[in-house]
């Protein structure tokens, strides 16, 4: 089982949980897995099968260079790492995002 | 200074010298300035003289009637931009952002932002022109601070725009609960249970902190020249950190695919974040497919201050709880960070970094990231890092003195260490954080005696997480034994020597046999910028992995040669294979049978590793303060760091030193000064004040060398940690020197003095 920290802007979906257990031998198989835990998870940081540009995830620390298809040993801490620069918001004239 | 270290090679850890030193002090080395083709023309660029401003009406009748000029264009000639996120290595951007800022569609976000640029046969002429283009503004009122951007009722720049929570800002998510005028984001992060950890508390200690704009100073200003050709391919040849990254922007802003553009990277005068985006490069691109000739731009460095992205000017405030033995039980941070006039400030790494030299159970730093009328940031070495730090060390050498517990004792109980989890979770491995502390206490700098009036001791750390991303690397053996050394890194601060050492280690051969090279983008594979202290560590693993080809393919030719099986002939690390009977060839001896044995052996190597080991700095400082003008002296400056493996330790060196005297700029002198209307009025070197070496003492280095496991010679990222310290040390060494605690940087003397002089 690997053990996911969720960021305080998800835990919301998580049922303000601080980490969440799931199998995975992969980050795509943990960040599925992990759907049914944190509904909607996946769809914010998974987009057309790869990851969201800005979201990061790392194994034990380490940044996964090979985004989703990357290995993820039995017991692994998974962290959803935030952008470490860059902003957000949407292109000016281009209306609210959907709620 | 170098701590004593197991150095168990032959070239990593010593200091030959440079490659391009011959050439760069000799006024050989190719700028982008040098670049002159035939029928080239000259670009410049119109700016908005407002800090806010609807474009009514441009008209470049008069210019374009002028002998000599060529062309003009406005955002209206560049494609329409989508609105997607493009990647630049170091940060994300938003491509309709990216291009506004380019040149201006509908309005001025900031004075200095580029509305209208044009070409002409003579740059006087061209200057010339450029007062003959008529622009009819409509005043807007400009927001200049977080805290204006941020008031209730304020005027918000995008209109359209509203909060959103970070990580969720990409999806069709929901806004943020909470929406703040020009806030575009608002990202926390948490660790632990705050609450509780203030309930331990026997002290609360809670702070607030500025810092002005800064930006990253390099002397050489931004340049770009464009050849768009019949065929339709562009070439262009710049100052960039990232031939890569300014190719996939340059497609993105003009809808190319990448194969039609090809970028040439110049020798670069600094970057240090800065020179990542696009700014004329595009420009001159749709100047020279409209006027089907090269199309040359410099920027004047008027320019530069005014329409490139320094660092965010930035309000944090800190609340500390910490027993009466000085443990800390919780640390709580709000940063507000300028992004200036696009969304995308460093405000996240200033939460992620300010906390984590230490072991605190329980955290929480909110981060927004606000829009105001000045020019977009821009990376600038450990962007975001030093505020949140100034702000930090600062209230922890308060809270020093609150519990009369030595600063650097405070700092030592309180230590991560191996296993101690980050604001995001993420938990420590093989760190050098407690070694960095310690080899402070031990340091004669910390241990002498400070004497004199007026005269202060500060000392802070410093955090940076460092970077891996996308690398490739060829080498080829020649036949006189040297190795051609292929490299799509840009050379800033001495990686042409790092990497040629680095594969001279792998191949067991001197350094002088390697001749390394940088080359554009059609010559190499993908290669992530230099930034983000990543390219000793990355590029340099792929020189390590070309290396290793290379060694793997002589053992099989030699074996050929010997007609032996390969599995009894090894390449040891002396660069001599040996095989069976003592039979041994060196390294010259079997390049010099390649041509005749089956032709040239070549190493390559594409990687993206993981294993980047973070960096930590405590830097130690002696001022003194003038009682009458409040002019601060730096008498001495000490930098200890955990460099991993110092490859070359004199850029390692000059590495620290460079970031330590940008950081006492950052804490003393350099500073953007606005009117009120929100005009920059000090865009030049003259008053944009940068520490010269007549400011600074030297620079004193201890290099802390905890190899990183993650790299096979152990490097750990040197850039930009040693801008983060030096902030908050000369804050605390003013306090120390005066008892002024100086929570506005820079603490120029006009902000000391108000603190200094009586009330009246």
């Amino acid at each position: 089982m690997a053990t996911v920290f969720i960021p305080a802007s998800l835990r919301r979906l998580c049922g303000d949980r601080h980490s969440v257990e799931v199998e995975g031998a992969t980050l795509r198989q943990v960040i599925e897995n992990l759907d049914p835990e944190c509904p909607g998870i996946h769809a914010l940081i998974v987009e057309e099968g790869m990851l969201r540009p800005g979201i990061q995830l790392a194994v034990n620390g380490s940044t996964a260079a090979t985004g989703l298809l990357r290995e993820v040993p039995a017991d692994a801490e998974v962290q959803i790492l935030p952008a470490m620069s860059g902003g957000a918001g949407e292109a000016p004239g281009r209306g609210a995002p959907p709620r | 200074m170098v701590a004593p270290a197991k150095k168990p090679y032959r070239v990593v850890g010593s200091r030959p010298v440079r490659p391009d030193g011959t050439d760069k002090v000799t006024g050989r080395a190719n700028y982008g300035a040098d670049i002159r083709l035939p029928g080239m023309l000259y670009g410049r660029v119109l700016r908005s003289p407002h800090a806010h401003a609807r474009i009514v009406r441009i008209d470049a009748a008069k210019a374009l009637a002028l002998p000599g000029v060529k062309a003009v264009i406005t955002q209206a000639d560049f494609p329409a931009a989508e609105d997607a996120i493009t990647d630049l290595g170091e940060t994300a951007s938003n491509l309709k952002w990216l291009v506004d800022n380019v040149l201006a569609s509908d309005r001025a976000l900031y004075h200095g932002h580029a509305v209208a640029a044009l070409a002409a046969t003579d740059p006087h002429v061209a200057e010339d022109a450029l007062a003959l283009i008529e622009v009819e503004y409509e005043e807007l009122p400009p927001v200049l601070s977080v805290h204006e951007a941020m008031a209730e009722g304020a005027p918000r720049v995008h209109p359209n725009m509203h909060t959103v929570e970070m990580l969720a800002r990409f999806s069709p998510g929901p806004r943020s609960e909470h929406d703040i005028p020009n806030a575009a984001s608002h990202l926390r992060l948490e660790i632990g249970d705050l609450d509780q950890g203030f309930a331990e508390a026997e002290v609360v200690i809670e702070r607030e902190y500025e810092t002005g704009t800064a930006h990253q100073g390099y002397i050489e200003p931004h340049n770009g020249t464009a050849l768009w050709n019949e065929s339709g391919e562009l070439t262009v040849w710049l100052s960039t950190q990232g031939p890569f990254m300014m190719r996939d922007q340059l497609a993105r802003v003009l809808k190319l695919p990448v194969s039609k553009i090809r970028v040439i990277p110049m020798e670069i005068g600094g970057g240090f974040g800065g020179k990542i985006p696009v700014y004329m490069e595009p420009m001159a691109a749709v100047l020279s497919k409209k006027t089907g000739r090269p199309v040359k731009m410099i920027m004047q460095r008027d320019e530069v201050l005014f329409g490139t992205g320094p660092t965010s000017a930035t309000y944090v405030r800190v609340k500390l709880g910490a027993k009466r033995d000085g443990t800390l039980t919780a640390a709580e941070a709000y940063l507000a960070y300028e992004a200036g006039a696009y969304p995308g400030s460093p405000v996240g790494a200033g939460g992620m970094c300010m906390f984590s030299p230490y072991s605190v159970p329980n955290q929480r730093a909110d981060c927004y990231d606000v829009i105001v009328n000045k020019p977009k940031v821009s990376a600038y070495r450990a962007p975001g890092a030093p505020a949140g730090s100034f702000a930090m060390e600062s209230t922890l050498d308060e809270l020093a003195e609150q519990l009369d517990i030595d600063p650097l004792e405070l700092r030592q109980r309180n230590a991560a260490v191996d296993g101690t989890r980050r604001i995001d979770g993420a938990a420590f491995q093989s760190i050098g954080n407690e070694a960095v502390m310690r080899a402070a206490a031990e340091s004669p700098h910390w241990n002498s005696e400070l004497q004199g009036e007026n005269r202060g001791r500060g000392i802070a750390m410093g955090y940076w997480g460092n970077g891996g991303l996308e690398s490739s690397a060829y080498a080829t053996v020649n036949r006189d034994g040297t190795v051609g050394l292929v490299l799509g890194s840009v050379d800033i601060g001495g990686q042409r020597a790092a990497l040629a050492m680095q594969i001279a280690e792998t191949l067991g051969i001197d350094y002088e046999q390697v001749k390394p090279i940088v080359v554009d983008t059609d010559s190499i594979g993908f290669t992530a910028v230099t930034g983000g202290s990543r390219t000793t560590f990355a590029t340099g693993w792929a020189v390590h992995e070309a290396g290793l080809e290379i060694r793997r393919e002589l053992e099989a030719r030699a074996a050929r040669i010997w007609e032996v099986d390969a599995s009894l002939v090894h390449y040891d690390d002396d660069g001599v294979i040996r095989g069976p009977e003592d039979r041994s060839f060196t390294f010259r001896e079997i390049a010099g049978q390649l041509h005749r044995t089956g032709g040239t052996v070549q190493g390559k190597a594409d990687v993206m590793p993981e294993g980047t080991g973070p960096a930590f700095a405590c830097h130690i400082v002696d001022v003194e303060v003038d009682p009458d003008t409040a002019k601060v002296e730096v008498l001495r400056y000490t930098a200890i760091q955990d460099v991993g493996t110092a490859i070359h330790p004199d850029y390692v060196e000059g590495q620290i030193q460079g970031g330590a005297v940008q950081g006492i700029g950052m804490a003393l002198t350099e500073e953007y000064v606005y009117d009120d209307q929100g005009r920059l009025r000090n865009a030049s070197l003259l008053d944009y004040r940068m520490p010269t070496t007549l400011d600074v003492p030297q620079i004193d280095t201890i290099l802390v060398e905890e190899p990183n496991p993650g790299h096979p010679y152990g490097v750990r990222g040197v850039g930009e940690v040693p801008i983060v310290p030096p902030l908050a040390a000369v804050a605390n060494a003013i306090h120390q020197a005066t008892g002024v605690r100086t929570r506005r940087l820079p603490a120029s003397p006009r902000v000391l003095l108000e603190e200094l002089l009586p009330e009246e």
